[in-house]
């Protein structure tokens, strides 16, 4: 589904991501794990082209991505929802979600806004207001329902249970692997290592810039040294 | 008494007027960040424009609709294929583009100098609109009604498509968090190259409805550009309703100084300026943390 190859990522003279390969199966949930700073945000905006200084391979549903401005990376199926989950702060829920249906118009598994309605009954109260005025939970689902109401091939999701409450995380984690039941594909970044190991088929643990271990679910869990040297868990 | 309304009224159709250009410049500006000097050239093109079809057709109503059209395409080509391409290579700054978009200026008044010369030219007032309206015990010219009917219905448009349409909120969104805006799928570049496009074809609207008011000629871009501007930082840099609230403020503090104090007209609204930026930077109707 996805492939990424040896990508290279600059900010000015700093080589932040040295040759990152990963890959995403159909129907797989990948988890990209590693400290902070390690590139994983990096990573995520270097596969939907919002890093300027790139450099690698990226192919999707065998198209290759890694020359596409961003908007025709998001119109290849790819959704993405930011470390920041980039709400618009003047812009109501519906309007939220209108601008994604609308420049999702070509799709054909596009939904509605009443999908996401009822993924998220909490924002359909919400409708109304700005995005500006939702708590941090409710913008992360809109984050979320604005990304999946494209109906895409792909979720890329950047620390989605970053300063949430627990029990939100709870609902969170419940919704995602909804998702990932229905079967889309989901790349996710987080450093929440159970809501990780929870949702992941398979892991990639990052470091400076370069994967050090790659594998199943399991075997992370069963490989202590890696666990201890990259993720303090 | 009767001066004071008439000159409430010539406040009012100057600030219209005024409003015309600023709003299209300050969109540009919260939008795509690009301080556009050359805005005032539209103002002149639309005007020769109109003057040209008025004098081809006979009808200022043509000029009125088919003036802003070259500026619209102008400007869209301008953002489409100049501005923006510079701005994305991260290499041109705002000085760049500001000083670039300041030899457009200037060589539009150039070229147009070339092309008809440096003599006044004038649109007739269309017969409909040439005589006066008698309105508070005033007898007051039709046009500047129309003038600031005009204003007043683009404002009223203006605003309802940025607070109440998907484009309006593409917009918003766009001013919020661009890079998010073109991962939802959508072309912004192609958008903000439509939004320059209507920002010139209101300039350029201005300078049709100026014509019969006031003279046509070559460097009648630069000479607006500047109380544009004030209104612009007056008003919060890219604030649409501040834009409108500011016009009214600068065309008032215009038309109050030429009849009451006409000594000081020519500082007035400079001074306006200055006190603004001492007392509130970001503009009056500005959020603090808009300021670029
Ligand atoms: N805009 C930027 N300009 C310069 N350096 C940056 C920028 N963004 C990130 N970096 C640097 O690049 C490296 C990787 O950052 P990145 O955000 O990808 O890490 P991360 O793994 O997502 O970390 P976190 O878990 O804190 O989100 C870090 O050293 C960071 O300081
Ligand atoms: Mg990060």
């Amino acid at each position: 589904m996805l492939e990424v190859k040896d990508l290279h990522a600059y900010y000015g003279d700093s080589h932040v991501l040295q040759g990152v390969s990963l890959e995403v199966g159909a129907s797989e949930c990948v988890a990209l794990l590693g400290r902070n700073g390690a590139g994983k945000s990096t990573t995520l905006k270097s596969i939907v082209g919002l890093i300027p200084s790139r450099r690698g391979k990226v192919v999707f549903k065998n198209r290759q991505l890694d020359r596409l401005p961003t908007h025709r990376v998001a119109r290849a199926g790819i959704a993405y929802v930011p470390e920041d989950r980039g709400i618009f702060p003047t812009v109501t829920v519906d309007e939220h979600l209108g601008i994604a249906l609308k420049a999702a118009r070509g799709r054909s598994s596009r939904r509605t806004a009443d999908y996401v309605y009822q993924l998220f009954p909490r924002l359909a109260e919400r409708r109304r207001n700005l995005g500006g005025q939702l708590s941090g939970g409710e913008q992360q689902m809109l984050a979320i329902g604005r990304a999946l109401v494209s109906g895409p091939d792909l979720l890329i999701l950047d620390e989605p249970s970053e300063g949430l409450a627990p029990v939100i995380i709870d609902s969170l984690a419940e919704v995602l692997n909804a998702i990932k039941s229905e079967g889309t594909p989901i790349l996710l970044v987080e450093q929440n290592y159970h809501l990780a190991t929870y949702l992941a088929h398979r892991v990639y643990v990052l470091s400076q810039g370069l994967i050090r271990f790659s594998g199943t679910t399991s075997a992370l869990i069963a490989d202590e040294t890696v666990r201890r040297t990259y993720l303090s868990v | 008494m009767q001066l004071f309304l008439t000159q409430i009224l010539n406040g009012l159709q100057l600030s219209m007027l005024v409003f015309l250009l600023a709003v299209g410049l300050t969109l540009i500006f919260g939008l795509m960040n690009i301080l556009n000097l050359a805005h005032g050239a539209f103002f002149t093109l639309g005007a020769y424009c109109g003057v040209a079809i008025a004098a081809a057709t006979g009808s200022y109503w043509s000029a009125l609709v088919m003036g802003p059209v070259l500026p619209f395409v102008v400007g869209f080509a301008l953002q489409l294929l100049v501005l923006q391409p510079l701005a994305e290579r991260g290499r041109s700054t705002h000085l760049d583009l500001a000083l670039l978009t300041f030899g457009l200026l200037f060589a539009t008044a150039g070229a147009v100098e070339w092309l008809y010369g440096s003599a006044f030219h004038a649109i007739p007032t269309p017969a409909l609109l040439s005589g006066h309206v008698s309105l508070l015990g005033l007898s007051y010219p039709a046009y500047r009604l129309f003038i600031i009917g005009i204003g007043l219905a683009v404002a009223v448009g203006l605003n309802f498509i940025f607070d109440r349409t998907l484009i309006g909120a593409t917009l918003r969104a766009g001013v919020d968090d661009r890079a998010m805006v073109t991962a939802l799928g959508v072309n912004i570049n192609v958008l903000f190259a439509v939004v320059f496009g209507l920002g010139a074809a209101l300039a350029g609207l201005a300078g049709v409805v100026a014509a019969p008011l006031m003279s046509v000629y070559s460097q009648m871009g630069i000479a607006i550009v500047v109380e544009t501007f004030v209104v612009v930082v007056v008003g919060g840099l890219g604030n649409l309703k501040g834009s409108f609230y500011a016009s009214l403020i600068v065309g008032m503090t215009d038309a109050m100084s030429q009849a009451y104090l006409p000594e000081v007209e020519m500082f007035a609204v400079y001074a306006l300026l200055i006190g603004v930026m001492i007392v509130r930077p970001q503009g009056l109707f500005g959020r603090v943390g808009r300021v670029a």
